[in-house]
């Protein structure tokens, strides 16, 4: 048989094959036309509320060269508020608030709340406790009468004062000469919900 | 060797014809839901007054939300506020439906988001639940020629877990900066495929 009269299939073959490469090209085209589409991030432009209060934990010392016994209270002022310089609370605040001395000297402790120092004073101080801490260290713990409120329309101020006595019957002992009390004033504020 | 050519020649004969049919097929739908493509059809949707479909991608600033809470300022976002959002959807003289869908990453996405959506509706009806954090809505081409518009409303809650409140109070004191909430809106040519909703 003569080999060049047999029918020859490869141009066909080759054909067939990039006719359907073509089409897969069409098809993969067809397939990416972009339909109408349109992407929008939405933002607003709200702000989150401040949450402040002043006086977070008040510190302070007293030693024997700025208290001497006496038969007169010592009276030490101090404020809570809802606002910090510029700032304002947005939230309505509720705080709680814990006493804590240490006792290395012989005073006894008062708190007032919004009013004088007076005979008719009304002491917010409550649950006296004696606690030892890990290190050893014993505290005297007071806690205070009631959960204080500062709305957030308005700046407030609560004004306290911590009474300190220092009995006048302590000047004759020596053994407290150089002592340090240190008073802890620690207030829980919580946002309202 | 022949049998083996043979075989070829019919296998790719045989796929030839069913692309063609396919293709033709396919021209043929084309054809009529291209239709209006062809005389450029109109598409001009707007999303809160603003027309988001000049370009491809954008960004529309809302207002600030009025927020509810007892015990906070209503200008300011805080732990318990509830808002809503309304994105009022105007398709104008827009000729081709289309479906809209609406992805949000919000606390339940990510826990640093602060906020969380806890509804999402369009003119009082559901929508459809496409992805845990994706809603699907259709304005077909009726209620566009109807000149309705579509309000879609989205109830928004900074829900208080006392677990975040170390967090939730370093935003409230301005120690970092908390992000509300992520929303896209995509408008998209409907062309009648069927939108599944997770829920079943």
């Amino acid at each position: 048989m003569d080999k060049t009269k047999e029918f020859n299939d490869k141009p066909i073959i080759f054909s067939l094959i990039v006719i359907m490469l073509l089409l897969i090209l069409v098809v993969i085209i067809r397939s990416t036309h972009a339909s109408y589409e349109s992407n929008v991030e939405v933002t607003f432009g709200s702000e989150t509320a401040l949450f402040i209060y002043g006086v977070g934990t008040l510190t302070f010392n007293m030693d024997t060269e700025g208290i001497i016994p006496s038969d007169t209270a010592y009276v030490y002022p101090f404020t809570v508020n809802n606002f910090k310089d510029e700032r304002h609370a947005d939230v309505d605040i509720d705080y709680t608030m814990k006493i804590r001395t240490t006792t290395n000297m012989p005073l006894s402790y008062e708190l007032l709340y919004d009013e004088e120092y007076s005979s008719s004073r009304t002491n917010k101080l409550t649950n006296e406790q004696i606690i030892q801490d890990s290190q050893g260290t014993w505290y005297k713990k007071y806690d205070v009468d009631g959960t204080y409120r500062m709305s957030w329309n308005e700046d407030h101020t609560d004004n306290f004062k911590i009474v300190v006595y220092y009995p006048i019957s302590n000047a004759t002992h020596t053994e407290y000469a150089g002592s340090i009390e240190n008073i802890e004033i620690i207030i829980d504020a919580v946002q309202v919900i | 060797m022949k049998q083996y050519r043979m075989i070829i020649l019919l296998g790719l004969t045989s796929l030839l014809l069913v692309f063609g049919i396919a293709y033709t097929r396919s021209r043929l739908v084309a054809a009529i839901d291209t239709e209006q493509d062809a005389v450029l059809a109109k598409w001009n949707i707007t999303l809160n007054n603003t027309l988001i479909t000049q370009t491809m991608t954008d960004t529309i600033a809302l207002g600030n939300i009025s927020w509810t809470n007892d015990h906070a300022n209503p200008e300011k976002v805080a732990p318990g506020s509830k808002g809503i959002v309304d994105l009022v959807i105007n398709p104008q003289d827009t000729q081709v439906s289309f479906r809209y869908d609406i992805t949000f990453t919000d606390h339940n996405v990510d826990p640093d988001i602060l906020l969380t959506i806890t509804n999402m509706s369009a003119n009082g009806n559901d929508l459809i639940h496409t992805a845990p954090n994706t809603y699907t809505g259709i304005f077909p081409l009726s209620d566009i020629e109807d000149h309705q518009t579509k309000t879609i409303t989205i109830n928004i809650e900074w829900i208080n877990d006392e677990l975040n409140n170390e967090t939730d109070t370093q935003v409230g004191s301005g120690e970092i900066t908390g992000e509300l909430i992520g929303i896209t809106f995509v408008a998209k040519q409907y062309r009648g495929e069927p939108i599944a909703s997770i829920d079943g």
